[in-house]
């Protein structure tokens, strides 16, 4: 009898026990671009986001993405690469933004971001997840940018100095010369009447 | 004698020890804010704010963890690897509508300050938990360009003078 | 004799007034400005449709050069068809202004008045034809280029943009400008 009731006490534990196994929090990374276009030399802002869908925290978390966005093509204008989270509670909703400058343009390629972390703050095995990468880019020329986006005003100001003198100078001869035989007209038009 | 004296002396050097590990908590800090938002809506299409943060503590030792009241949502705030000291908090808007504009009062909470937030379940308990810090993030708006292109004006104004041109050409040619 | 002389030269100023030839003074006139209003508009496709003079210098100097030609003839067209318009509509007015001149004048026969009349008339009639086509053309041709090069052929390439605008447009300017009506 007492064994029985041992062994099922033992069955409920290792059942809880490996129940808990099992619900264990687990790190979603996402990682994608808020650009509708990515133009040399302007921002390109990238969102990493970091949801931990489990009942428990994590901890220790290490964000590692030096390598999608090397020194010599990227410049980092806000934010780092490299960000540590020490605690990401149940259920929170992380983001994580940095803001880029592309050195280059032309056809690229962006992977993913590799991820670790902690189950658990007194064991130190390390997980290691990867983001969702965003693949293949085009960087556009700023020249390419420019002409469809940037305002112009200055040049059509000086575009419509220049083709004043053309259009008016015309204009001004012909006016000239019609008033003037038109008034003669008018002119003696009345001189007639008033006769 | 001399057993007395060392026992006192470990005392007293438990106490200071005591004192300086009670100590471990960042007293008076000075925030160093730079900030980020996102000013370009042609550009991008959704709008992200950031807030980089630098903490100096005159004593006490930087805290672990930080968490942000930003936008109103309480998250844990990054921090850099390669510079310690630097803390980071983003928030991320659906739409260029959806981040506030003008300044936004971003509350900071340590370890402690958290823990007493997270006990709170009254909205008066809510607002009593003091922040570690409070620090303001300031977004311009992001903005669409000009309101009509260029060339609509540069058109306008050649139009109106080819047409009265094509009026006087008219009044000729009957 | 004296009724050849008068004929024949009835007959230069019939022949000038009706004739295209135009003065060599008049051509310079037409050519130089339909240089300059063909060349103003590459400004506009270098600056904002960002097309440097290096790699695009063909089809600058192809396109000018066309233009330049086909904008000249229009406004050679133009000129024809106004000048009768306008010598009409200015007959009696300067009917009047000769008129007055001779007031004071006892020596002048009709003869003469007619025939200042009529040089007076051509040439009141050429400086005003000669001005108002320049200006119509001009006006129309820098709208069209606007048009076609900033909202049809917006999304095109700068190269098929540059060709396909102005020689539309120049081909516009030249089929309306024989217009009568």
């Amino acid at each position: 009898m007492f064994f029985k009731i041992s062994l099922t006490f033992i069955a409920l534990i290792s059942i809880v026990f490996s129940q808990t196994d099992d619900e264990e929090s687990f790190l979603f990374v996402t990682k994608q671009t808020f650009n509708r276009f990515i133009v040399e030399n302007k921002e390109l802002t990238i969102k990493y986001g970091l949801y931990n869908s489990g009942p428990t925290t994590v901890f220790n978390v290490n964000l590692n993405d030096m390598h999608s966005f090397p020194a010599d093509k990227f410049e980092l204008l806000v934010g780092t690469l490299n960000p540590k989270w020490e605690r990401i509670h149940a259920g929170v909703n992380l983001t994580h933004v940095v803001v880029l400058k592309p050195k280059q343009s032309g056809l690229s390629n962006i992977t993913y971001a590799i991820v670790t972390y902690q189950k658990s703050e007194k064991n130190t095995d390390v997980q290691r997840t990867y983001s969702s990468e965003i693949g293949d880019i085009y960087i556009m020329t700023s020249r390419e940018y420019d002409r469809r986006f940037s305002s112009h005003i200055i040049d059509w100001i000086l575009f419509t100095a220049m083709a004043s003198p053309c259009i008016i100078f015309p204009f001004f001869l012909w006016f000239n010369s019609k008033n003037k035989y038109e008034l003669l007209l008018t002119k003696d038009k009345l001189i007639r009447k008033v006769q | 004698m001399g057993r007395n004296i060392s026992m006192i002396s470990i005392v007293l050097i438990g106490f200071v020890l005591f004192a300086f590990a009670k100590g471990e908590n960042c007293e008076s800090p000075q925030f160093q804010v730079s900030s980020y938002s996102t000013k370009d809506a042609r550009l991008t299409a959704e709008s992200a704010a950031q807030l980089e943060i630098t903490i100096k503590c005159k004593s006490g030792k930087q805290p672990n963890t930080l968490y942000a009241d930003m936008y109103g949502q309480v998250v844990p705030c990054a921090q850099s690897i390669s510079s310690p000291g630097k803390y980071y908090v983003s928030v991320a808007a659906a739409t260029h509508k959806q981040l506030a504009k003008g300044s936004t009062v971003v509350k900071l909470y340590d370890d402690e300050s958290y823990s007493a937030l997270r006990k709170a379940r009254t909205e008066d308990a809510v607002k009593a938990a003091k922040p570690f810090g409070v620090v303001e993030i300031n977004h311009p708006g992001a903005s669409y360009g000009p309101w009509l292109p260029s060339e609509f004006f540069a058109v306008i104004i050649f139009g109106l003078i080819w047409w009265a041109a094509y009026r006087e050409r008219s009044k000729i040619l009957t | 004799m004296s009724n050849q002389r008068t004929t024949s030269r009835d007959e230069d100023l019939l022949l000038q007034d009706f004739s295209r030839n135009v003065t060599t003074k008049s051509w310079a006139l037409f050519i130089g400005n339909a240089a300059v209003v063909s060349a103003i508009p590459l400004w506009l496709f270098w600056r904002i449709h960002q097309m440097d003079i290096t790699s695009y210098f063909i089809h600058f100097i192809i396109g000018t050069a066309i233009s330049t030609y086909f904008l000249n003839s229009a406004y050679q067209n133009m000129k024809f068809i106004l000048k009768h318009k306008i010598a009409q509509k200015r007959e009696e007015a300067i009917n009047r202004e000769i008129t007055k001149l001779f007031t004071n004048d006892k020596n002048a026969n009709k003869k003469d008045k007619d025939d200042r009349v009529l040089t007076r008339k051509n040439e009141v009639a050429d400086f005003e034809a000669t001005t108002f086509s320049i200006f119509y053309n001009n006006a129309f041709y820098l709208v069209c280029l606007i048009v076609l090069s900033f909202f049809v052929f917006k999304n095109f390439s700068p190269t098929v943009n540059y060709l396909f605008s102005v020689g539309l447009s120049t081909a516009i300017v030249f089929l309306f400008s024989t217009g009568e009506k």
